[in-house]
C-alpha cells in the first residue's frame, strides 16, 4: 500500500519541528533582523530566535490527500504564564502536553515503529510472553491525556511544593482556567540511592510534580499562551479542536541559565562523541537568561485534496483563515507546506525567489516562505496537479442509539462514499474489531462486505447489532476499507470509538444479587430476619424503658 | 432492646459506608470500572467500592476516611453504649471485608480469562487511573524500593516496608469507625 511510503520524512519535520524551524528560517531568510543563509551561524540564529520569537506553520499533505498541521511558536513566553514571577524561582523546566483522538498512534505509525500493530489495532492485550508487544503497552496505557510536568531543581521540598501550589493557582481558575489533580510527586536526592549503588547526584535535589488537568481542553488553553500578533490572528481554533485527532505542548524555561548550568553540571566534559553532543554544546554557549517558552498544536485530520483539486490554500484550507494573513510583529515566521510525492507542484504564491523570501524543493515536494518578508497576504497558496491523488473517500460510523443501558443493543453502521468524479475498485470495507476484543460479544448483521467497484456519487454501508451484558466503556477499534484506484491500492479507517453502556444502581444491584445467588440470598435472607426479629422487640415493648440522652 | 439498637446501628452505619463508597468513588476507580467492567462483568463496580471503602489512606482520601467516622458515629449514637458502638463498627468493617471478598471471588467466577485485558477505552488513559489515591500511595512506595533494589537490596525489608501501609490502611477504617462509634455512643448514651 501507498499509505506509508513517505511517512519517515514527513514524521521527521513532525516531531522534529521545534528543532528544524531556525535552520529552516535560517535558509529562507534574506534580511531584515537576520544573517542571510550563506552567513548561517546555528549558536547566533538559536539566540536571535529565542530572544525575539519565531513561528511556523507547517502543513503536511499525505498521499491520500489528507492533511496534518502544526503551528508553533518559539521563544515567545506569554505574559499569562507569568514566568518571571517569584513562584518559578527553582523551576527549571514546565511543560503541558495534551493529546486526544489518535494523535500518538499517528505519529508513532507514521514514525515507523508501529507501536499500535497497523492494522491489529485494538486486538486484545494478553500477557502470554509471545504475544507482549509495544502495542498491545500502549492499547493499555492509553494515549488520551492532558499533563503539566514540573521540574524543580535544589529546593528544600517544602517550597518546591509551595513554589508548585502557587503555580497551579496562577494557572487556575483567575487566569487559565486550569483545574488539575495530582497525579505523581517525587524527589531525588542523594537519600535516594543506598550507599551501596556509590552514585553521587550532582545536585541537592530534584523535585518532579506530574498534575493532570482536569477540567479543560488543553489545545484550546496552549493557544492562550501564545503571542497573538501573528499567524494566530489568522486561525481559526476549533480547525484543531474539531480534528480527528490533535495535540498541544508548552514548554516553558522559567530561567534559561538554570537549565545551562544544569545541563552542564551533568556533562562537565567536552568530548563530543556525536553530533547532537556537538549541538548541545553549542546550545550551553548561548548567552540567554530570563524566561523562554515554546507552544505548539498540530492536528491530524481527514481528505481535503483529492483528484479534482487544483490548488491548496494553507490558511482558509486548513486553519480556518478569513483574513489577511500577518507575520510577527517582531520575531520571525515561517510557513512550510510539504506536499507527496503523487502530486505535482505547478506553481505556488506569493513567490519571491529573486530575494530568497520563497523557495520550492523540487526533490521533496516542499515549499518555503519566509512571512516576516513576505509581510500581510491574503494566504498562501501551492498550485498542483492532484490526478494522482484518489477521489474523496469518506468513511463514517455512526451508532444508534449512542449509549445504552446494560442488556440493550445499538446498531452500527458504517458507510463509505465516493465523493469524487471517478470510480474507484475492489472496495473492500470491515468492522470485526470489537468481537477480537470482547469474545463474549457477537455483533449480528454484516461486519464485513466488499464491492468491485463504487462509483462517483455512490455510496456501500454495512449495518450490524451489539447486545451488551456489562456495563462500561466499550472500545471498537476503526472500521477499516481498502480500494484500488490508478493501480494503487489506498486504505483508510475511522477512529476509534468508545460506546457507554450504563447500568443504573438498582439493575446493577439486582443482576449482582442474581450473579451470586444463592450467597447473596442467604446473607440477604440473615439480615432481614435478624430485622424481623429486631421489630418484632420493638413491637412487643421489650427495653422500652430505655431512652436516649437529649 | 440492645440487640435491636446495635443491629439498626449497624444497619444505618452499613447503609451510610455503601453509599458513601458508591457514590463518593473517585474519578480514578470509575475509569477503570469503564474499562475493566465489559470484559469482567458486573461485580467490578462492586469490588471496587468495596476497595475504596477498605483501603483508607487518611492523608491522600479524607472523605472516606469522614466516612468511616460518621458512620461508626451514627452507628454509635444507636447504639448507645460503648461497648455497643465498638461492636457496630467492628461488625460493619468486617461484613465489608466478607462482602469484598465475595466481590472479588463473583468477578473472577464470572468467566473471566486471566490474563486478557482490552485496550483502555478512547478518551482516557493510565493517567486517571493513577489519580486513585491508594494507587498513587502504592506508587509513592514503590519508587524508592526500586531503588533499593537496584542497590543491592530488595529483601524482605523492603517488601515488607511497601507491605505495611497497606496494612496501616487497611485497618484504618475500623480503628476511624469505633473511634466515631464510641464517641458517638459518649455524646448520647441510652439512660
Amino acid at each position: 500500500m501507498m499509505k506509508n511510503v513517505y511517512k519517515h520524512a514527513f514524521v521527521m519535520m513532525l516531531v522534529g519541528f521545534l528543532l528544524a524551524s531556525p535552520a529552516v528560517a535560517a535558509a529562507v531568510f534574506s534580511g531584515e533582523n537576520y544573517q542571510p543563509a550563506q552567513d548561517f551561524e546555528m549558536e547566533d540564529l538559536f539566540e536571535k530566535i529565542l530572544e525575539e520569537g519565531a513561528e511556523l506553520v507547517f502543513a503536511n499533505i499525505d498521499q491520500t490527500g489528507g492533511a496534518q498541521v502544526i503551528y508553533g511558536q518559539l521563544g515567545i513566553p506569554s505574559d499569562s504564564l507569568g514566568l518571571d514571577l517569584p513562584m518559578y524561582d527553582g523551576c527549571i523546566v514546565m511543560v503541558l502536553i495534551a493529546t486526544y483522538g489518535e494523535f500518538l498512534e499517528y505519529v508513532f505509525e507514521l514514525i515507523g515503529a508501529d507501536f499500535f500493530g497497523g492494522g491489529s489495532d485494538g486486538d486484545i492485550f494478553a500477557l502470554q510472553a509471545d504475544m507482549f508487544s509495544l502495542d498491545s503497552i500502549f492499547d493499555m496505557l492509553g494515549t488520551e491525556f492532558t499533563l503539566l510536568v514540573n521540574v524543580f531543581l535544589n529546593l528544600p521540598e517544602g517550597e518546591s511544593r509551595s513554589n508548585m501550589q502557587e503555580i497551579l493557582n496562577h494557572m487556575g481558575a483567575g487566569n487559565l482556567g486550569f483545574s488539575f489533580a495530582e497525579v505523581f510527586a517525587f524527589r531525588l536526592d542523594q537519600s535516594f540511592f543506598p550507599p551501596e549503588m556509590e552514585i553521587t547526584v550532582p545536585f541537592s535535589s530534584l523535585d518532579i510534580y506530574i498534575h493532570q488537568v482536569t477540567n479543560v481542553d488543553a489545545v484550546s488553553t496552549v493557544f492562550e499562551t501564545m503571542d497573538a500578533s501573528g499567524f494566530l490572528s489568522a486561525i481559526d481554533e476549533t480547525e484543531f479542536t474539531d480534528a480527528d485527532a490533535a495535540a498541544a505542548g508548552l514548554l516553558a524555561i522559567p530561567d534559561m541559565t538554570a537549565l545551562v548550568d544544569m545541563i552542564e553540571g551533568f556533562n562537565p566534559g567536552p568530548a563530543f562523541v556525536t553530533a547532537a553532543d556537538y549541538a548541545a554544546s553549542q546550545f550551553g554557549n548561548l548567552t540567554l537568561e530570563g524566561p523562554l517558552a515554546i507552544a505548539a498544536v498540530g492536528y491530524i485530520d481527514d481528505q481535503v485534496l483529492d483528484t479534482t483539486s487544483t490548488q491548496l490554500d494553507i490558511f482558509s484550507d486548513l486553519l480556518g483563515g478569513t483574513g489577511s494573513v500577518d507575520p510577527l510583529d517582531q520575531g520571525l515566521s515561517v510557513v512550510i507546506a510539504n506536499m507527496p510525492y503523487n502530486v505535482n507542484v505547478t506553481d505556488y504564491s506569493p513567490k519571491n525567489e529573486g530575494l530568497n523570501l520563497t523557495f520550492y524543493d523540487s526533490n521533496s515536494s516542499i515549499v518555503f516562505w519566509n512571512a516576516t518578508g513576505l509581510g500581510s497576504q491574503t494566504d498562501y497558496t501551492v498550485y498542483l496537479n492532484a490526478s494522482g491523488l484518489p477521489p474523496m473517500i469518506t468513511l463514517e460510523r455512526s451508532f444508534n442509539p449512542t449509549s445504552c443501558a446494560v442488556g440493550e443493543s445499538t446498531t452500527v453502521t458504517v458507510t463509505v462514499t465516493n465523493g469524487g468524479t471517478e470510480p474507484i475498485y475492489n472496495v473492500t470495507l470491515e468492522d470485526l474489531g470489537l468481537s477480537t476484543i470482547y469474545t463474549e460479544i457477537t455483533p449480528s448483521g454484516t461486519t464485513a462486505n466488499s464491492w468491485p467497484m463504487l462509483g462517483p456519487s455512490e455510496s456501500q454501508t454495512i449495518s450490524y447489532t451489539v447486545t451488551f451484558p456489562n456495563e462500561g466503556r466499550y472500545t471498537f477499534p476503526g472500521a477499516v476499507m481498502t480500494y484500488d484506484f490508478h493501480g494503487y491500492t489506498f486504505s483508510k479507517d475511522t477512529r476509534k470509538d468508545g460506546f457507554t453502556v450504563t447500568s443504573d444502581l438498582v439493575g446493577l444491584l439486582s443482576q449482582a444479587i442474581a450473579d451470586g445467588w444463592p450467597f447473596t440470598g442467604g446473607v440477604l435472607g440473615l439480615v432481614g430476619l435478624v430485622g424481623i426479629y429486631s421489630v418484632w422487640g420493638l413491637v412487643r415493648g421489650r427495653g422500652g424503658s430505655e431512652f436516649y440522652q437529649m | 432492646m440492645a440487640f435491636g439498637s446495635k443491629y439498626f446501628g449497624w444497619l444505618a452505619a452499613m447503609g451510610i459506608i455503601l453509599a458513601g463508597g458508591w457514590f463518593l468513588l473517585p474519578v480514578g476507580y470509575e475509569t477503570l470500572i469503564q474499562w475493566m467492567a465489559p470484559l469482567m462483568g458486573m461485580y467490578v463496580r462492586p469490588t471496587l467500592v468495596m476497595v475504596n471503602i477498605l483501603l483508607v489512606n487518611p492523608l491522600t482520601n479524607p472523605v472516606m476516611a469522614g466516612i468511616w467516622i460518621g458512620a461508626g458515629f451514627i452507628g454509635g449514637v444507636m447504639a448507645g453504649t460503648k461497648k455497643g458502638g465498638f461492636v457496630v463498627a467492628f461488625v460493619a468493617w468486617i461484613f465489608c471485608i466478607g462482602m469484598a471478598g465475595f466481590c472479588l471471588i463473583q468477578m473472577f467466577m464470572g468467566g473471566v480469562s486471566l490474563g486478557t485485558f482490552p485496550p483502555i477505552p478512547p478518551g482516557t488513559s493510565l493517567v486517571d487511573i493513577l489519580s486513585i489515591p491508594v494507587i498513587q500511595d502504592v506508587i509513592g512506595g514503590i519508587v524508592p524500593m526500586i531503588a533499593g533494589f537496584a542497590g543491592g537490596g530488595g529483601g524482605l525489608t523492603d517488601i515488607f516496608s511497601m507491605v505495611l501501609p497497606l496494612l496501616v490502611w487497611f485497618f484504618v477504617p475500623v480503628v476511624l469507625a469505633v473511634i466515631g462509634g464510641i464517641i458517638g455512643a459518649t455524646v448520647r448514651p441510652k439512660e
